[in-house]
């Protein structure tokens, strides 16, 4: 296999095909793609700034994380000295989507003379659960291998309408395109999903992620870190780091209208935005203030609360204006005013 | 007579020639290159990113492994297609050496 670009969804991939002594060099696609801008019509450089400045902050000055953008991006622009790409990836929203917009990359290139692969499984037999490359042994890692796929015209046409749909500010393009034929990207309709459920709830203004959280508080798991493992133990097609599922926290926690308490400290502290020992971090207690409980009951609306502020691709979501919202009972967006 | 050997221009330059040293032999941090090289920001991104368009970077993401910081940070190193170059560079120096030893 000499000659191989291997873009992985991370590094603990990454890392895995390099202890699998698989040959070539390795491309970790690091970004967390759901959340945050992605605005429409962008190249990947002009994406690739706008994702430096989405992630940058105190822990990550933003002259580091913009150079790993584009250190990342000329490596990938660098696939014409590669006699084949192999792109290792779960079913998960967050790889669909790096697969996307690899793809989406590919679409528009002279492939002539290069061969463009997949490897994406949603299972591993004796895994179970199944979340990730991540929990495969180097073993595992060689062993798919050979059931890598050719990425052909129809995988390129496919992934650049669903690029461009995710990247649209209206999400009616992608609600559309979800109902298209995406059958030879298997796991990508039910990611997609996924994402919609992303969108603030008509029931109380938060998204499935922050009800999942609350609901997970209300029940006892009062913990951050139990929170988040009993989080991602409720979820099939989504993966969130944990740094994002405490970000996630501190939004419902650190606001003028908390729907979260933390003690001992009022606030929830959490690396790497806060300097705070990690048995500190370990022993925070959350609990659900009064808002929040009006919240969980549908009585308050959380978009308003927490002052909303958040991109999903392409569409900006804003408090102060009228806001796409989830209808769980028709499983369709809505574009709607303040909730009553 | 023995012909010379023609130098690949993306190492055979004074500092990407010391920066492909450092990542040849081991992952390093952009401070700790920027140290040990003693040159400037600017000046390190530029190398980092003319050795990565030729797919000659690899990086990794490290978590803060410090009791007191958890900043992540990113190591460099050569990938290995940019190890096989840069023997490849070294191999035409060692030609180069040789030839003038004889003499």
């Amino acid at each position: 296999m000499g000659n191989t670009l291997h873009i992985t969804n991370g590094d603990g991939a990454g890392s895995l095909l390099k202890a699998a002594n698989i040959e070539g060099d390795v491309l970790p696609w690091r970004d967390t793609m759901q959340s945050g801008p992605f605005p429409k019509g962008l190249s990947l450089e002009e994406h690739s700034k706008i994702r430096a400045e989405y992630f940058s902050g105190p822990a990550m000055p933003l002259s580091d994380v913009t150079r790993d953008f584009e250190i990342r991006d000329e490596h990938l622009k660098a696939f014409k000295n590669y006699e084949e790409v192999i792109l290792w990836f779960e079913h998960d929203l967050l790889d669909q989507l790096q697969i996307l917009q690899i793809l989406q990359f590919f679409h528009g290139q002279d492939l002539k003379g290069k061969k463009l692969s997949l490897v994406c499984i949603n299972e591993y037999e004796g895994i179970i659960p199944f979340r990730g490359l991540g929990q495969l042994s180097p073993e595992h890692i060689e062993a798919l291998v050979p059931i890598k796929r050719p990425i052909n015209e129809e995988h390129l046409k496919i992934a650049n309408a669903g690029w461009q749909a995710f990247c649209e500010p209206d999400p009616t393009h992608l609600e559309t395109y979800i109902q298209s034929d995406l059958s030879s990207l298997p796991f990508l309709k039910a990611a997609l999903m996924r994402h919609l459920e992303e969108y603030p709830s008509l029931k109380n203004g938060l998204n499935k992620t922050q009800n999942k959280i609350l609901e997970l508080v209300r029940n006892g798991v009062t913990n951050p870190v139990q929170n988040f493992i009993e989080f991602m133990n409720s979820e099939t097609v989504f993966f969130m780091g944990d740094w994002t599922h405490f970000r996630e926290i501190s939004k419902m926690c650190n606001g003028e209208q908390p729907l979260l308490s933390c003690s001992p400290n009022g606030k929830f502290l959490s690396p790497p935005d806060h300097e705070i020992e990690m048995e500190d971090f370990k022993d925070q207690i959350l609990s659900l203030t009064d808002l929040g409980e009006k919240v969980m009951d549908g009585k308050r609306d959380a978009a308003e609360l927490i002052k909303l502020d958040q991109w999903l691709g392409g569409v900006h979501l804003e408090y102060a204006k009228p806001l796409w919202r989830w209808d769980e009972k028709t499983e369709k967006l809505m574009k709607t005013e303040k909730l009553a | 007579m023995n012909t010379l050997p023609e130098f690949d221009p993306l190492f055979h330059q004074p500092v990407r020639t010391r920066l492909s040293i450092l990542l040849y032999v081991k992952g390093e941090s952009f401070a700790d290159l920027k140290s040990k090289l003693s040159i400037t920001d600017g000046n390190l991104d530029a190398h980092l990113k003319k050795l990565s368009a030729a797919g000659f970077i690899e990086s990794e993401m490290v978590i803060g492994d410090t009791q007191k910081s958890t900043r992540p940070y990113t190591v460099y190193e050569l990938s290995p297609s940019g190890k096989k170059a840069f023997k490849k560079y070294l191999k035409a120096l060692e030609k180069i050496l040789n030839l003038t030893q004889k003499r």
